[in-house]
């Protein structure tokens, strides 16, 4: 029904409120008018986020920035928003175009749609947060985490306790000390928060203080800066202790030379005589406050040369359960000694479980070690001349650089040091620290639970590339054709029972192909060790062919328990299986 | 040729004026501009006179007439009614009538022959319509709605009517009242064409609003131009787009 003219431009219609058509309309009303074409938008450089506000992280083009950019234009409630998309900017131009379509109702019932460019001019703009950075002594509360030993064993454990259980989270700062760590923090609770968790994974003593920085009496405000001291007990696994003697006497006469086999919130020890354990808890500790005799600095290696079951076996504690200790009469010699003498020493352990004919074990030898606390202990009691303290893989021990899997750090400013030949010692040591660091993840299950690993897929792909190289089929029959003993029977038993059923086979299957893979990953390792000091290994190691297959087989059996964070879940779950037939 | 006027800054000069064929009234009291430009335009042929109804200035809107007669309504003082009798010419008969719907303008529209009227006008009021202006009465709605007299402007030449009006209802209006309607708009869109438009055979006066092309559809339809001269004949058309694009 056009029956009506245009009141402006004549064109026959369809009437409408304002007797208008639609393209004088257009022309005559501006749906857009009142929004703004032009708008400013702050944005960090330091941290790459933009004001919106809060400050908010957003990409180029994310819809994210999109959404802070709509929430900037002025004059947008008034309509109602259709469309919304990025025009293509040069990032340096440090400009942004949205494109918008948007429609009003101008009269009753008739609705104008209209599209329209916004223009957004990125300005810089230094955020709260990064001031902050950039100021010192901006922190309120600050936790002092210190350990009073001349390694850094627990503080590389302790970071990847926190970064697990990402309990720095709200840090400010972290920054090196000589003796350990200190965290600072925006408040106190936080600091409190770290603290806590800190108390809760090893024996630590809390000491708070605070400095009154400024005060307003007429508001009864006080501001504060809080300290928390925390004194981490400086006592580590596998040192030697002597207890003071009221504690021997409290805990029933036990020790006074104790070997420290784990810590906790408790300390846990097992005493070299009778093999008997005992768990100080943490009052107990901080009122007796005794520290290491000597630490794993010390330890020497032995050679296992003959093992004797013994008949005394005190073994009654609840953890001795849990820890599996086996008092056992072994006959060791140092390592060093072979090919110039014969001494030997026929000493208590209670590595019983683990220790096995011609392995390499580590022990203090307190014969060759001088030390004034055993010399006053020698007048009133017997001491064994090697305390045996654990079992050590010394042949792969030179693979540090394979590891396949790797470990987070956290951000830490470093110490000061103006004096050059200082920090160049304290560099050598710490970074020897972290080896032993690494090695312990490796060789310690219990350790590796409490951690979180990553894969190295640099260090994976060059394997794999090296895997590629090798017969695979050949090294297996070689592998097939050993002898396993009873181990092997088992295995066969499990293999058995498993392919009966279809699902079986399927994952017999596939966890055939993980061993595979796990195999010629190792493999893969110690053919390239051997190429790198060939007579060396072909001479020495002869003799300790089977040695070396045991190891091969422990070192199989870590991997594939160990649980690697990564991308390929499928991967973990097969490595666990193995691990569950194998405990079959 | 319509003029555009303007009565004190409002354009709804319908509500100020009433022309007819033999007079026209103009309210009284406001700017003499209004009143010099219906003067200069129709003050040789009819007479042109002040008035003021019921004490208001809205003369258009509460009385109807044409060349043979006006009604007003009761509310009309005896001295105003005095006043316009004595400038009003002999032959014109003037009539008060009793009526609820007082604003006579906005329920009656006439011309000459015919009187179109709100549906629910007096009974007594339709037979005063019929004796005093001498024509034929239908009571009727115009697209809707029975303000026949605010939507729709009649001659005895053509009218304007409302914009929503249908064809069919422009068809049969115009079989009743024998003359060719047109929908439109004055005022630049306003669809209430009494209030901004007054027309007789002669001459037509609209808001100062008006665009162009209402003033052209006006003219067309009340026949004022000179025959063919619409800007809508083909020759202008090449123009009037040539000016919108």
């Amino acid at each position: 029904m056009q029956n009506s003219r245009c009141c402006m431009c004549g064109i026959m219609m369809i009437p409408n409120e304002s007797n208008t058509c639609i393209n004088c309309l257009k022309s005559s009303i501006d749906v857009t008018e009142g929004i703004t074409k032009s708008v400013n938008l702050s944005h960090c450089r330091e941290c790459n986020r933009y004001l919106r506000p809060p400050w908010q992280n957003c990409e180029l083009e994310s819809p994210e920035l999109l959404s802070l950019c709509l929430k900037n234009i002025k004059g947008l409630k008034r309509v109602k928003l259709i469309d919304a998309g990025f025009l293509y900017t040069e990032p340096h131009s440090r400009r942004l175009k949205v494109k918008l379509t948007v429609q009003k109702e101008v009269l009753n019932g008739t609705l104008l749609q209209q599209s329209f460019i916004v223009e957004f001019i990125v300005n810089n703009l230094q955020c709260d947060d990064c001031k902050k950075t950039y100021t010192p002594h901006t922190w309120v509360a600050q936790a002092q985490i210190r350990q009073r030993v001349d390694h850094k064993r627990t503080f590389l454990f302790l970071e990847q306790l926190i970064i697990k259980h990402n309990a720095s989270d709200k840090c400010l700062g972290i920054k090196e000390m000589h003796d350990g760590l200190d965290f600072q923090f925006k408040n106190r609770s936080h600091a409190n928060r770290l603290v806590d968790f800190i108390q809760g994974q090893v024996p630590a003593k809390v000491k708070t203080a605070k400095q009154l920085i400024s005060h307003d009496l007429r508001n009864n405000e006080y501001s504060y800066k809080y300290t928390f001291s925390v004194d981490i007990a400086p006592i580590c696994r596998d040192d030697l202790v002597i207890l003071p003697k009221p504690l021997s006497q409290q805990l029933g006469g036990i020790g006074p030379l104790v070997l420290v086999y784990k810590i906790s919130t408790f300390v846990h020890i097992v005493d070299v005589f009778t093999m008997q354990t005992y768990e100080i808890d943490q009052a107990t500790y901080w009122k007796y406050n005794f520290g290491a005799l000597c630490g794993r600095d010390r330890l020497t290696e032995f050679i296992v040369l003959n093992i004797e079951n013994t008949d005394y076996d005190v073994n009654v504690s609840r953890a001795a359960a849990k820890q599996k200790f086996r008092m056992v009469q072994v006959e060791i010699a140092r390592k060093d000694d072979f090919g110039t003498n014969d001494k030997t020493f026929i000493v208590n352990t209670h590595l019983g479980e683990t220790l096995n004919y011609n392995d390499t074990v580590l022990g203090f030898d307190l014969d060759m070690i001088n030390l004034n606390e055993l010399e006053e202990l020698e007048l009133t009691k017997v001491i064994p001349p090697v305390v045996l303290v654990k079992k050590t893989f010394p042949r792969f021990r030179k693979r540090q650089k394979h590891r396949i899997w790797k470990l987070k750090h956290l951000d830490k400013e470093g110490i000061d040091d103006n004096n050059y030949h200082k920090k160049e010692k304290n560099q050598g040591k710490n970074k020897k620290d972290y080896d032993m660091f690494l090695q312990d993840i490796e060789e310690e299950p219990e350790l590796r639970q409490q951690i979180d690993l990553f894969r190295n897929d640099d260090i994976i792909k060059q394997l794999e590339s090296k895997i590629a190289g090798l017969d695979l089929d050949k090294e297996e029959e070689k592998e097939v054709a050993k002898p396993k003993g009873k181990d092997a029977k088992n295995d066969r038993k499990v293999v058995k029972a498993a392919r009966k059923t279809a699902e079986g086979k399927k994952k017999q299957e596939l966890t055939e192909v993980e061993k595979k893979k796990n195999k010629a990953l190792i493999k893969a390792t110690l053919k390239e060790k051997n190429q790198e000091e060939g007579s060396d290994w072909e001479s020495v190691e002869e003799d300790y062919q089977h040695i070396q297959v045991d190891e091969l087989k422990n070192l199989e059996d870590q991997l594939a328990g160990m649980k690697i964070q990564g991308e390929v879940e499928s991967d973990d779950d097969n490595g666990n299986d193995d691990k569950l037939k194998e405990t079959k | 040729m319509a003029s555009r006027v303007q009565f004190e800054n409002s354009n709804e000069i319908g509500c100020f004026a009433k022309l007819t064929n033999t007079y026209c009234l103009v309210s009284s009291g406001g700017s003499e501009n209004f009143y010099s430009v219906f003067e200069s335009e129709l003050g040789v042929h009819i007479p042109v006179v002040h008035a003021s109804l019921a004490g208001t200035k809205i003369v258009g809107r509460m009385c109807a007439g044409n060349k043979n007669g006006l009604i007003v309504p009761m509310s009309t003082t005896d001295g105003e009614l005095m006043a316009i009798r004595n400038m009003l010419p002999e032959s014109v008969k003037i009539q008060r009538v009793e009526e609820r719907l007082s604003a006579l303008g906005n329920v009656i529209s006439c011309n000459d022959y015919v009187a179109l009227v709100h549906p629910e006008i007096d009974k007594n009021t339709e037979e005063i319509i019929a004796d005093v202006l001498g024509v034929e009465v239908y009571r009727t709605t115009i697209a809707g709605n029975a303000l026949v007299g605010s939507y729709s402007v009649l001659t005895n030449r053509g009218g304007l009517v409302h914009p929503m009006c249908s064809v069919a209802e422009i068809d049969e209006l115009s079989t009743l009242l024998q003359i060719p309607l047109c929908a439109g708009t004055v005022n630049r869109g306003s669809d209430v064409v009494a209030s901004g438009l007054v027309a007789n055979d002669w001459s037509a006066f609209c808001g100062l609003d008006t665009t162009a092309t209402e003033l052209s559809v006006v003219d067309a339809v009340f026949k004022l131009t000179t025959a063919g001269k619409s800007i809508f004949s083909a020759e202008y058309k090449g123009t009037l787009i040539d000016q919108l694009s």
